[in-house]
């Protein structure tokens, strides 16, 4: 739901910034990050309906018939997702659907995990005997579904036409995709979970912890990242229909969002943002305490922050507050854009998946790599 | 007259390429005098290469393009005026050869695939056919599938519709939901729940009037004794101060002065089913003016609905102006969806970010009163959706003690969102039921023998359903329950291409082609029980048969 702009970005470019009150928060990791300003997703309006696009970049997320396409992480989660137990991680902090920022390559959006409890669960502990045979066998139980189908579309093939049998080859296609998926969970269920010192959390139930919620997913999402159970990790904040436990803060989030300028609204509002500062700061602070092969885990991760939003209270979709932090890069910039003809953010994905070793040089709208973001 | 052969031939799918069709020496002379000085590779005029356009195969790919070759030689737009013209005898033989040519060329191509295209079913046949074959009218898997690709804006073409393990993980899914859906787990019907939900004791209207959209009403009157933040002015309380203040619940009315969008949402999530079926609502309304804190007659009867949180309007309905009027409905409910109230008359105006808030503001409202809940109704039990899957096969209690693998049971639990406490268990969760066969083999062959016809919509030989039956047998012997063996026979055939695809064969079609024809045209569905009737009959209203006025002409 964006951020206050004012709060956010620095007034200099480059490398010599003033720290603004937000980035004040994270003014230890500033040689970790770059920061960018006017930069959006070319074509990508509608407001709120953004956050739909943050990770896709699909043009009028607002419109009607709008068809959404690959978030950035099913992206590299189709080419690498394989690699780790976890192909791809999709969560939501905050409002009560289970909406998120991840969709597969038809447009379809991956229900979000909510749950840090179910997330340590899956990576850390290990079922019982009992319960990974049952869980192979319905792996296999799925799989034997898929052998009888395939057969009845073996028997319905005989009937068919030669233009009728191409279409049918996309079933038979779709079979074997599915049954390999289902080959590779399989083999997962086999393998031992690593173990980890964190004793498996309790959920927080009070939905107002907004701090206190993404702390705790903070913490399971590091050893996610520390065991390489996953690679791939998309979470959402929404604060939408809720009002933050934070101190001085009593109205609804959203409603704020629309503050008309109004000081004692701004402020209200500057305090639930500043509190995402400093869970980024306390995730950042970790990731840079954990080592791996004598680099920090933040230097192996690539870790993006940004809204959908640049100004909430217009429901401008441009000029979007985004920081990169880790990962490698030449970092302590500000890298400062057009504010009326923004530089295409896509750019930016395009340069984290080759920074991840995938070829690729385009996502959606891109029009090269992101321009002054270097590898260290 | 001329007629275009465009006109005659269209409807074309593109596919596979044909056997190589010689190209006849008349239209090759034809070309050769009176088009190649323009249109050889050399100077290829208009991006057109005669050559290498002969050269090729007469095929789908080319088929259009002769076509359009046909048709402007027809209307005389080709040769130009100003060039030297064929003799009249030259260009009907020229026509003929290549009208003769291409319709032979569509015949080949129509008896090898026949007319029409094999397709899946799109997302909204296929939860139609889902929600017909199981009789639950309100079923929603439409949303849990990949939008439909369109060809030519269509979304019932072939082209547009491709298949992917997307998908087919998906169809597993919902095929799943379904029959969740539709299995009934206790021998008794579920209790009848009652409620009268309050306007001021839903979260989301509770931030609707802190927001300053809404207001509290008592006696059509403002009722400033709970909440008198619109009139009080600044400084304003939030809602954690205002329930800290045991504000809330508010038993009042509320009177609302917005359409329902994103930002607004007067989300009824006190109550949401355990048991999806037919729920009787009833609900009190009335509009007013809004006047700077008086509540003044309405000028006009408002409009309001209900709907339901995952699938839009279950009903439209009057608010006249300062008479408290009830109306009722029956409307099918699944389980975990919210009840949401939509003024559906007023604008998307939002008062609460004017300056002076609802103190200075003149505007319509509606007010709503109470909302009544009163449900699962179900005239028999079990429903005729599980009927349709277990005939009347007994539900007994499973023996926890037996080797036999429980059915998997989903927790009766009350469906709420977080921030709400766990509101009510309607009934707790007792011994495991399940149905029960004394002779499964041939229970199921029955059951199985009555469904794939309905669900597959053309008649199922006995082969066919042995196999399935073999799928009953092989899990009964791994131990799972009676009902679990079903379910994946009937999982089976909802992911099978017999249910997902249309498929018409070549020739004439046959009565039960037809009336699935004519019900997904009409009803993006499949045939009801009178057309499968009258097809097993061989009475499908044909066209020729004019003393049987068509039902579906008259629907």
């Amino acid at each position: 739901m964006g951020l206050i702009a004012d709060n956010f970005f620095p007034k200099e470019t480059g490398l010599d910034w003033t720290p603004s009150p937000y980035l004040e928060i994270i003014q230890q990791h500033r040689k970790d990050f770059t920061l960018f300003s006017g930069t959006s997703h070319p074509a990508v309006d509608g407001g709120h309906a953004a956050e739909l696009a943050f990770l896709t970049a699909a043009a009028h997320p607002g419109a009607g018939g709008f068809k959404n396409s690959i978030s950035l992480d099913q992206f590299a989660a189709e080419q690498i997702g394989s690699r780790t137990r976890i192909p791809s991680l999709t969560i939501l902090v905050g409002s009560e659907n289970r909406h998120s920022l991840s969709f597969t390559r038809s447009g379809v959006m991956i229900p979000a995990e909510k749950s840090a409890a179910a997330i340590y669960r899956r990576m850390f502990v290990q079922g019982t005997p009992q319960e990974v045979e049952a869980r192979v066998n319905d792996l296999r139980e799925g799989r034997s579904v898929l052998d009888f189908v395939n057969d009845s579309a073996k028997r319905m093939q005989r009937d068919l036409g030669p233009r009728d049998r191409e279409r049918l080859d996309q079933y038979f296609t779709s079979v074997r995709d599915l049954e390999g998926q289902l080959v590779e969970a399989e083999a997962w269920e086999h393998r031992p979970k690593p173990k980890v010192s964190m004793a498996e959390p309790k959920d927080i139930t009070e939905n107002d912890l907004l701090v206190q919620r993404l702390q705790q997913m903070f913490g399971v999402l590091r050893l996610a990242l520390e065991t390489d159970s996953t690679r791939l990790i998309t979470l959402f904040i929404n604060p939408f229909s809720m009002v933050p436990k934070i101190d001085g803060v009593t109205h609804e989030t959203h409603s704020i969002t629309h503050h008309g300028n109004r000081p004692e609204t701004l402020q209200e509002l500057g305090l639930i943002e500043a509190a995402h500062f400093r869970v980024l700061d306390e995730l950042l602070t970790g990731l840079k305490a954990a080592k791996e092969d004598n680099e920090t885990l933040l230097d192996r991760t690539q870790v993006l922050f940004g809204s959908c939003m640049g100004n909430a209270n217009a429901h401008d979709n441009h000029n979007l507050p985004v920081l990169i932090a880790g990962g490698g890069y030449k970092h302590g910039q500000h890298l400062g854009f057009d504010h009326k003809q923004n530089y295409p953010l896509p750019n930016l994905f395009v340069s984290m998946l080759q920074r991840m070793g995938l070829e690729t040089d385009k996502f959606a709208s891109s029009t090269g790599t992101m321009r002054g973001l270097d590898v260290a | 007259m001329r007629s275009r052969l465009a006109g005659i031939l269209s409807g074309l799918a593109i596919a596979t390429s044909l056997a190589n069709a010689e190209i006849p020496k008349t239209t090759r002379d034809f070309v050769e005098n009176h088009c190649a000085d323009c249109h050889d590779a050399d100077t290829k005029k208009g991006g057109l290469d005669l050559d290498a356009f002969l050269a090729a195969p007469l095929d789908e790919k080319t088929f259009s393009k002769w076509v359009r070759l046909h048709d402007l030689v027809n209307d005389d737009e080709m040769p130009p005026k100003k060039k030297s013209q064929p003799t009249t005898e030259e260009r009907a033989a020229f026509l003929k050869e290549v009208t003769g040519s291409l319709i032979t060329n569509e015949l080949t191509r129509r008896a090898a695939n026949g007319r029409s295209t094999f397709r899946r079913l799109n997302r909204t046949e296929y939860e139609n056919t889902l929600r017909d074959l199981f009789d639950l009218p309100g079923l929603a898997v439409r949303d849990m599938l990949p939008e439909d690709g369109r060809a030519d804006g269509y979304d019932k073409v072939a082209a547009g519709l491709d298949l992917s393990h997307v998908q087919l993980e998906k169809y597993l899914e919902a095929a799943s939901k379904a029959l969740d859906a539709a299995i009934a787990t206790q021998p008794e019907r579920p209790p009848l729940f009652q409620d009268r939900l309050y306007p001021g004791d839903q979260y989301m209207i509770k931030i609707i009037l802190t927001g300053g959209d809404g207001v509290c009403l008592k006696d059509l009157q403002y009722d400033p004794s709970v909440f008198p933040q619109p009139l009080a002015g600044k400084p304003e309380k939030g809602l954690r101060e205002l329930e800290q203040e045991k504000l809330f619940p508010y038993r009042g009315s509320v009177g609302l002065f917005r359409h329902d969008d994103d930002a607004f949402h007067a989300d009824f999530a006190r109550f949401a089913p355990i048991q999806a079926g037919f729920y009787r609502v009833r609900v009190s309304v009335w509009s007013f003016l809004w006047d700077k804190g008086q509540v003044l007659p309405s000028p006009t009867t408002q409009v309001a609905s209900l709907n339901a949180s995952d699938r839009g309007v279950l009903g439209y309905f009057d608010a006249p102006s300062l008479k408290p009027t009830e109306h009722e409905m029956i409307v099918w409910l699944n389980r975990g969806e919210h009840l949401v109230f939509n003024c559906a008359s007023l604008v998307p105006r939002c008062v609460g970010e004017e300056k002076g808030r609802a103190a200075q503001a003149t505007t319509p409202g509606i007010a709503i009163d109470w909302l009544d809940v009163e449900g699962p109704l179900f005239d028999t039990w079990p429903t005729p959706a599980h009927q349709r899957l277990f005939g009347d096969l007994p539900l007994t209690q499973f023996d926890k003690k037996s080797d036999i693998k429980p059915p998997l049971r989903i927790p009766q639990g009350q469906h709420a969102p977080a921030n709400l406490p766990n509101y009510k268990l309607d009934y707790p969760n007792q011994p495991i039921w399940t149905v029960t066969s004394s002779a499964p083999e041939q229970d199921a062959e029955k059951l199985l023998r009555d469904f794939l016809p309905r669900a597959f919509r053309h008649p199922v030989g006995d082969e066919e359903v042995a196999r399935y039956v073999g799928l009953v047998r092989g899990r009964l012997a791994a131990k799972v329950t009676f009902e679990e063996a079903m379910r994946n026979a009937y999982q089976a055939a909802l992911c099978s291409p017999d249910f997902l695809f249309l498929h018409e064969p070549r020739g004439p079609l046959e009565d039960h082609a037809l009336a699935s024809r004519l019900s997904y045209f009409l009803w993006d569905s499949l045939p009801d029980a009178e057309l499968t009737k009258r097809r097993r009959c061989g009475q499908t209203a044909r066209s020729s048969d004019p003393a049987r006025p068509s039902r579906a002409h008259a629907e």
